[in-house]
């Protein structure tokens, strides 16, 4: 299971996105500040975007799972229940999940923003998908919920998520790091050697040297970030 | 056109004029064809292809009822033409510009933000069918019959929503009636000759639906 990512490159308007790389099983993080690609890396992706130039291959991912940074733009039922339905996940096990049990009947859109996010991602997650591609997904999520999310993202194995995040308080176990500089997706390489190497680490890892951090992610591998 | 108000008033002058004689709206699709560069953009509007297929379809049934059907379809098609170009050609704040210089700061105002927030809704309208449309093909559901009634129900409770939200938030700024504005224009020098075409083409419909 792979994505093969051979010189893309999008135009939308003046902004560009180029790239090259190979995105393989595990957890992936593409960092960047606010407005620098990462929607349109995610959409290129899920393939609701063609890249002007390059190839975009993706070798034995069938099923891609997408959520977006406005879930509101995703609900296409009227009710809670039926939207759950439509991506073809068992409601009752849905709203179990996101407690949201005995509100099937409900306008989706009537949620907040953390209650919808919450839905959808347990959706998502239920269903299983062989690409997951998560864009600002802890954005309007409360502490609990965060944690929750990273446990469950921890809990899936042979399989691709992607984390198109600017913000780094919050993550779960990393595999690899990208980051998106003027315009250009660039590999960083795997955890934890990519640290050295990012051009902006969250401040708590900043300050540890090389030699803990490796022990800290040996120490945190397959447990809650 | 850079000038608002050339463009509504060629638009206008040309909408009549299609709508009086066939031979104007021939020479309005002439008209356009000299003005606008980007002319791919227009045909790969689906919307405009839509609109065009209902106007050939009622325009058959008239043909086949009582004739006239094509002279229908052409007068009716140069001012769908006109209308997409107008909706292509249109820039945030445009409306409010011009109503506000013919109708002045009260009259003007109110009418211009109508049509203003008349415009962006349908701008938003594009963009969330856009939206409808990616997360369709997210779930798989590619079938648009399908879902087209839940499709279309969901943009009307958003769009209603969306309208309430627009007037709570006017009220909430303390809008009730007009606004002060000072519209400023810039033309170049070829606009003149272009707005005087369509005013000549106007002339020229109204003195051949007096001839008949």
């Amino acid at each position: 299971m792979k994505i093969l990512l051979e010189e893309i490159e999008v135009i939308r308007g003046s902004f560009s996105l180029r790239g090259s790389g190979n995105v393989f099983e595990g957890v992936h993080l593409i960092w960047g500040p606010v407005g620098c690609g990462k929607t349109t890396l995610a959409l290129l992706l899920a393939g609701l975007l063609v890249p002007g130039k390059g190839k975009l291959r993706k070798e034995g991912i069938s099923k891609i799972g997408f959520l977006t940074q406005f879930p509101e733009y995703q609900i296409t039922s009227r009710t809670i229940g039926e939207e759950v339905e439509s991506w073809g996940a068992d409601p009752a096990r849905v709203l179990k999940d996101s407690d949201l049990i005995g509100r099937e009947e409900e306008d989706p859109l009537r949620l907040s923003r953390g209650e919808l996010k919450r839905l959808l991602l347990i959706t998502l997650l239920m269903n299983n998908p062989d690409l997951l591609l998560l864009d600002e997904p802890f954005g309007g999520l409360d502490c609990r919920e965060r944690r929750r999310l990273i446990q469950k993202l921890t809990e899936r194995s042979s399989a691709i998520t992607i984390l198109f995040s600017h913000d780094h308080s919050i993550m779960p176990r990393i595999d690899y790091l990208w980051e998106i500089q003027q315009g250009m997706l660039l590999y960083r390489g795997g955890m934890p050697e990519a640290i050295s190497h990012w051009s902006c680490p969250p401040p708590y890892l900043r300050s540890i040297g090389q030699e803990s951090l490796s022990v800290h992610f040996s120490y945190n591998d397959g447990e809650e970030g | 056109m850079k000038d608002a108000r050339l463009r509504f008033l060629s638009v206008v002058a040309l909408s009549i004029a299609s709508f009086m004689s066939v031979v104007a709206a021939m020479l309005t699709v002439g008209w356009w064809f000299i003005h606008e560069k980007q002319k791919r953009v227009i045909f790969r509007s689906i919307p405009f292809w839509i609109y065009l297929g209902i106007i050939g379809f009622f325009g058959l049934v008239i043909q086949v009822e009582s004739g006239g059907g094509l002279s229908y379809i052409l007068r009716l098609g140069a001012i769908a033409l006109l209308a997409a170009w107008t909706y292509r050609e249109f820039r945030s704040g445009e409306f409010l510009e011009v109503a506000v210089w013919i109708f002045g700061k009260k009259v003007g105002f109110e009418l211009g933000l109508v049509a203003e927030m008349s415009i962006q809704g349908l701008r938003v309208l594009e963009e969330d069918i856009e939206r409808i449309r990616m997360a369709l093909i997210l779930k798989g559901r590619r079938g648009w019959v399908r879902t087209l009634p839940t499709t279309l129900s969901l943009l009307l409770m958003v769009t209603l929503r969306r309208a309430d939200a627009q007037a709570s938030l006017l009220a909430l700024r303390g809008y009730q009636k007009g606004g002060e504005l000072c519209p400023e224009f810039s033309r170049q020098s070829r606009e003149l000759l272009s707005g005087s075409a369509a005013l000549a083409i106007f002339f020229l419909a109204l003195f051949l639906t007096l001839l008949v």
